[in-house]
């Protein structure tokens, strides 16, 4: 029998749902090997489809916990699925809509509509944003497919490992060609990924970036308006603010190749505790200087040092505020 | 046909969840509201951070805010691009464009009930139709992902590009590159001919599957874009009634709600269209393919109806035309010179910039302290716009199916085909 899916997106910008429908035309049919179920933005599925669906094998969830509606689905399907995926990085660590918990909450909007008929009123709006497993009663996900967005090559190598079963080994090759050993084996024989499988590497963006490291030192912390090399050398020697080294790989260097400074949307990497005290770390032993003033300086150069380190991860990441 | 109790329908194919039009009597009659959450508003996610990471963080509403907040980059710190990277840029918004309009177009395709027909299990006639509309579907798809290829070539990545920056883009072409980009823009403009095609001819036609999208009608509504770097606002007939520079959109645009709208959305403020357009739904204004129309009629629409088959119409003509203009721009001596950004020397406080992208007019307006933190930011786009003519075509929708005493079913796909095109 063919498995049963669902693939849905909460609060997000949808574009790691609609690497869904990327993947569908990049394999053909997708219901060679899946059901689809349950799939609102495609199918326009309801809440009581979902209610009458007994049980499901797979669900792709993709997009944060910002609304109250976001958090039924989540908890139904939670319940309904043996195995709930967080797709892209709103899902699995409350992505950029997490900068919201960085604001007080408002109340002030729900207010401004009271004029409105009470079944008209607004969605109600969580007090803060969530990932997937920030969710009470979701104590655990499956398996999550890391990125903004969540790239269609670890998407497929996914849905190839959950869906398709042994039937498509061969299509993962290129995706498990970046995927750790541990994970890949049991894949290919059939057996799926080990419970909590993070479809991306297990080192840091840096290990894969294709710039030239030369262990120098920078002495002034830049702006990525300012001047800088625009090929070559390790952005972050040259004085810019590159997650890499705190971020898990997987994509391999996508936005340091381009010359724009990594801003960790995969992550941190199984080694690091916390992204942003392993950038703090990474950046005092990276700059050249021993005096006071300057040391000053560069720390008064940093901007928004919260805003920028855990620019995809605050609600995973930041323990006061995942309640 | 009227509705006795309140009746709803959700979720909506193709529209951001939770979104809904919910119908209330009202009095023998009834009324339809769109409704749709603003949660994300673009002020939580920005304010606070460093000014130059908005090219980045406002891509989370589409990836032409990504370069409409480049260009608001150069204002602030009043710089002007070289010429390889203005063309770069350009050539990444017509890719946006063929993304955007060719992602709705597939999504007008699925069939609602069976969006992946398994043609090959079957050859009676259902199963040979589902064949046809497979492959229109995955010819659709075809020049999507040809699309999306430029998208990633040109910036970094086709959803959430990477490439623009004050002053410039981040990086030269490879030499890989030239050449494919020109195979993309020759196959993609052979695709969209194809497309278009089959739109006009067999779905939207007297008979076709997508004929419904003429039946439901608005009265028409001024249009803006944004040309020059100004905002150009235009009536009914095409007639240019006002002009503006971005920064005073403040004193031009203003964000209302009606008793027919639930969610705000962004109105002309007196003069701002003239003094007689729009008299029916005052303030109203319509961004996008159908606003970028040239009116000497790339494609028949009326002045006295405005129907989503006429979006469906312009948003065929404007594939077209995008990829017409990208088998010219997609060409190596555009993208090579001696430099792809000029270096910011100073940041002003304030800066204004408009951008015509794949969905309409895009206006962004900060402020920022002396570190270059943003303090305030307005954001005008077609979400918020749009917004007037969708509630307007939310009713239109109801009001025609409940007339022709139709089923809730078909009322919600004649609801959801008609709100993906605006
Ligand atoms: S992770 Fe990024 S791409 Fe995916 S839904 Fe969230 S914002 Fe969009
Ligand atoms: S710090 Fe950034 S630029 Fe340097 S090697 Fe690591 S990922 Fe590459
Ligand atoms: S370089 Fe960093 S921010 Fe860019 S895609 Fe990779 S992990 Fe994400």
């Amino acid at each position: 029998m063919k498995p049963k899916i669902a693939i849905v997106s909460a609060s997000g910008c949808r574009a790691c749902e609609t690497t869904m429908l990327d993947i569908h035309y990049g394999v053909s049919a997708l219901n060679r090997w899946a059901e689809i179920q349950f799939w609102p933005f495609v199918l326009g599925s309801s809440m009581a489809d979902l209610e009458r669906i007994d049980h499901l094998d797979v669900c792709f969830f993709s997009g944060a916990i910002a609304t109250g509606s976001d958090r039924a689905m989540a908890e139904m399907l939670r319940k309904k699925c043996d195995r709930l995926v967080a797709v892209g990085a709103c899902a699995a660590y409350g992505g950029m809509p997490g900068l919201k918990n960085l604001k007080k909450p408002a109340t002030a909007e729900a207010a401004d509509r009271g004029d409105l008929p009470e079944e008209l009123a607004l969605p109600e709006q969580e007090n803060r944003v969530r990932a997937l497993d920030g969710v009470d009663g979701i104590d655990r996900v499956d398996a999550v497919v890391p990125g903004c967005p969540a790239p269609v090559n670890l998407v497929w190598a996914a849905v190839s490992a959950l869906v398709c079963g042994g039937e498509a080994d061969a299509r993962i090759t290129y995706a498990a060609a970046r995927l750790p050993e541990e994970m890949v084996r049991p894949i290919l024989s059939g057996l799926g990924p080990p419970p909590g499988a993070v479809f991306a590497g297990e080192k840091a963006v840096c290990a894969t970036c294709s710039r030239k490291k030369e262990e120098k030192r920078f002495k002034a912390v830049k702006r990525p308006y300012q001047a800088y090399e625009s090929t070559g050398r390790c952005l972050l020697e040259q004085g810019l603010i590159c997650q890499g080294i705190a971020t898990r790989e997987g994509c391999g260097g996508l936005c340091t190749g381009v010359g724009v400074p990594c801003r960790g949307c995969y992550g941190k990497p199984p080694a690091t505790f916390d992204p942003g005290a392993k950038m703090v770390s990474a950046i005092s032993s990276t700059f050249e200087t021993e005096k006071p003033a300057e040391i000053q300086k560069i720390a008064d150069d940093f901007v928004d040092m919260t805003g920028c380190f855990y620019r995809y991860t605050l609600p995973a990441q930041c323990m006061l505020m995942k309640g | 046909m009227t509705m006795q109790e309140t009746t709803t329908f959700e979720p909506l194919k193709g529209q951001d969840a939770p979104c809904r039009v919910r119908v209330v009597p009202d009095d023998g009659d009834q009324r339809a509201y769109l409704q749709t959450t603003g949660y994300l508003d673009p002020a939580d996610l920005c304010i606070g951070r460093a000014v130059e990471e908005l090219p980045r963080i406002l891509s989370i509403r589409s990836p032409a805010h990504h370069l409409a907040a480049a260009r608001l980059l150069d204002r602030l710190f009043n710089v002007e691009p070289p010429d390889i990277a203005k063309n770069m840029r350009n050539a990444l918004g017509r890719s946006l464009v063929l993304c955007r309009h060719l992602r709705k177009l597939h999504l007008l395709l699925l069939d609602p009930n069976d969006p992946f027909p398994d043609h090959r299990a079957s050859a009676k006639p259902a199963g040979r139709r589902a064949a046809v509309a497979h492959r229109r579907a995955e010819t659709v798809m075809h020049a999507l992902g040809l699309a999306q290829e430029a998208a990633a070539i040109l910036g970094g990545r086709s959803d959430h590009p990477l490439t623009a920056i004050a002053g410039g883009v981040s990086r030269f072409l490879k030499d890989d590159y030239y050449q494919r980009l020109t195979e993309i823009a020759d196959a993609c403009l052979e695709l969209v001919l194809k497309i278009e095609a089959f739109f006009r001819e067999d779905l939207l036609n007297e008979g076709g599957p997508l004929h419904h999208l003429s039946e439901m009608e608005i009265d028409p509504v001024p249009t803006a874009t944004a040309t020059e770097g100004k905002i150009v606002v235009k009536d009914r007939s095409g007639k240019v009634v006002g002009d503006f520079p971005p920064e005073k959109t403040p004193e031009k645009i203003s964000v209302r709600r009606e008793p027919w709208s639930y969610l705000p959305f962004a109105s002309l403020k007196n003069g701002a269209a003239g003094p007689d357009t729009g008299e029916k739904m005052p303030g109203v204004f319509l961004v996008g393919p159908l606003a970028r129309m040239d009116n000497e009629a790339e494609t028949e629409t009326s002045e006295t109806r405005l129907t989503p088959s006429d979006a469906c119409r312009a948003m065929l003509a404007d594939l077209i035309r995008t990829a017409e203009r990208m088998t010219d721009l997609y060409k190596k001596e555009n993208f090579v010179g001696p430099a792809i950004r000029t270096v910011p020397e100073k940041m002003g406080a304030e800066a204004w910039a408009a951008l015509e992208g794949p969905a309409g007019l895009i206006v962004l307006g900060a402020t920022v302290d002396g570190k270059g933190i943003v303090e305030s930011i307005r954001v005008v786009d077609p979400i918020q716009i749009n917004n007037g003519v969708r509630c307007r075509i939310a009713e239109a929708a109801v009001a025609e199916g409940l007339a022709q005493n139709r089923s809730h079913t078909d009322i919600k796909r004649r609801l959801e085909n008609s709100l993906l095109l605006f």
